[in-house]
């Protein structure tokens, strides 16, 4: 069974908490730093739109038509994937549990356990989803992504992107990343940025490499691009912040937890070490059926004739990027 | 010809739970074995290919 408990009969005292492990919240979702295609039963299209114009001498008589209309559909379909553990609370009744287990045999559930343990634990699926919406790769997509072949230039795979991909466990879903290196079956159109190991002395450097990547009509838009960095990022800028002679290349406001570099917002999501994103949040999409689902665990018993019990949590969940060619990925 | 030496186990980007460790197994591309020699030098080593050696014992 699942749990694993190296439990204490209780005979005297416990301390009161229960000292569940620290995990970081899915800022992703909460904080919405994303846009999100919801009710998404089983296909979504996303329709891209450019066009060209041509402007020429006037005629009189027949005009010749120039310029195009480009209209590009991508079909998402969001992954059916689920956690699901088996668990016998009998094992909790020695334990510290027992103080919050009704009177009577038949009653092994402790209300406890539901509000650490298993809160917990949908903690956990939570902040993994978030993990895997970022830098989720099939296996699929990494054999691909290693079988392209590597150079300098922004139409081919960088040694860092090949890398990344390699590094990578196979899992249920490709994430941004992913398919910001590989999308539609060939290698994504992102502005590509090869950088370095990131840490507090060189992290204004490799960041102004990103900035200037980014297209400026991204900039000029009434939508405003975010900078998606590792949770390191936040240590390096404070870090490299205190031995600045001028504060102005980091903008930081510890006490409202907000940070930019040149104006433009940066987010801490759980990317890569050595991996920035520079994006509107329009172009980053996580599709699902119902948001509220992540967060959706049934517990019950394994069968009537049994006291073991199961907790399951199903969801759908897809990553979509689009206007590919508008978004920076920095690989170091 | 680059190779990861024996029993290393390289994390480019971090060892996280989804991170897979980077070993002298891991089908890379020489270009990406470049890349880490930077990263981790004393980690990535120059083999001789196997002609060479073959002429060498020769």
């Amino acid at each position: 069974m699942a749990i694993s408990a190296s439990i204490v009969d209780l005979r005297g005292k416990a301390y009161e908490p229960v000292l569940t492990e620290l995990l970081f919240e899915n800022n992703t979702i909460n904080d919405n730093l994303v846009s999100f295609e919801t009710d998404v039963k089983n296909e979504s299209i996303f329709t891209e739109n450019t066009n060209t114009v041509a402007m020429q001498a006037f005629a009189s008589g027949a005009p010749s038509s120039s310029g195009t209309f480009t209209i590009t559909d991508t079909a998402v379909t969001p992954t059916k994937v689920m956690y699901y553990q088996e668990f016998d609370p009998n094992t909790l009744r020695p334990s510290r549990f027992k103080r919050s287990m009704r009177p009577g045999a038949w009653e092994i559930m402790s209300t406890e356990f539901d509000r650490t343990v298993m809160a917990a634990y949908g903690k956990e699926i939570s902040m993994d989803s978030e993990i895997k919406f970022w830098t989720g790769e099939t296996s699929a997509t990494k054999t691909a992504i290693a079988a392209l072949t590597p150079g300098t230039g922004q139409t081919s795979v960088g040694a860092a992107e090949q890398t990344w991909a390699a590094a990578q466990t196979a899992g249920q879903i490709d994430g941004v990343i992913a398919k910001m290196i590989y999308n539609n079956g060939a290698l994504g159109t992102r502005v590509k940025v090869a950088g370095t190991t990131i840490d507090a002395t060189n992290i204004a450097t490799e960041y102004g490499k990103v900035y200037a990547a980014i297209p400026a009509v991204v900039l000029a838009q009434v939508e405003k691009p975010f900078i998606y960095a590792p949770y390191s990022h936040k240590q390096f800028i404070n870090i490299f912040n205190v031995s600045a002679t001028y504060r102005d290349l980091f903008a930081v406001d510890i006490k409202a937890d907000k940070y930019f570099y040149n104006g433009v917002e940066i987010k801490f999501v759980p990317l890569s070490a050595n991996v920035v994103i520079a994006a509107l949040p329009s172009n980053l999409i996580w599709a699902t059926d119902l948001l509220s689902d992540i967060n959706r665990m049934e517990i019950n018993k394994i069968a009537n004739n049994r006291e073991d019990m199961f907790v399951k949590n199903i969801f759908t969940i897809a990553a979509h990027v689009a206007r590919q060619s508008n978004n920076v990925l920095y690989i170091g | 010809m680059l190779k990861i030496k024996e029993g290393v186990k390289l994390f480019p980007f971090g060892q996280s739970k989804d991170a897979e460790p980077l070993t002298s197994e891991s089908k890379l591309s020489q270009s990406s074995l470049e890349y880490l020699k930077v990263k981790f030098p004393d980690d990535v080593e120059e083999v001789k290919e196997a002609k060479q050696l073959n002429k060498n014992k020769n």
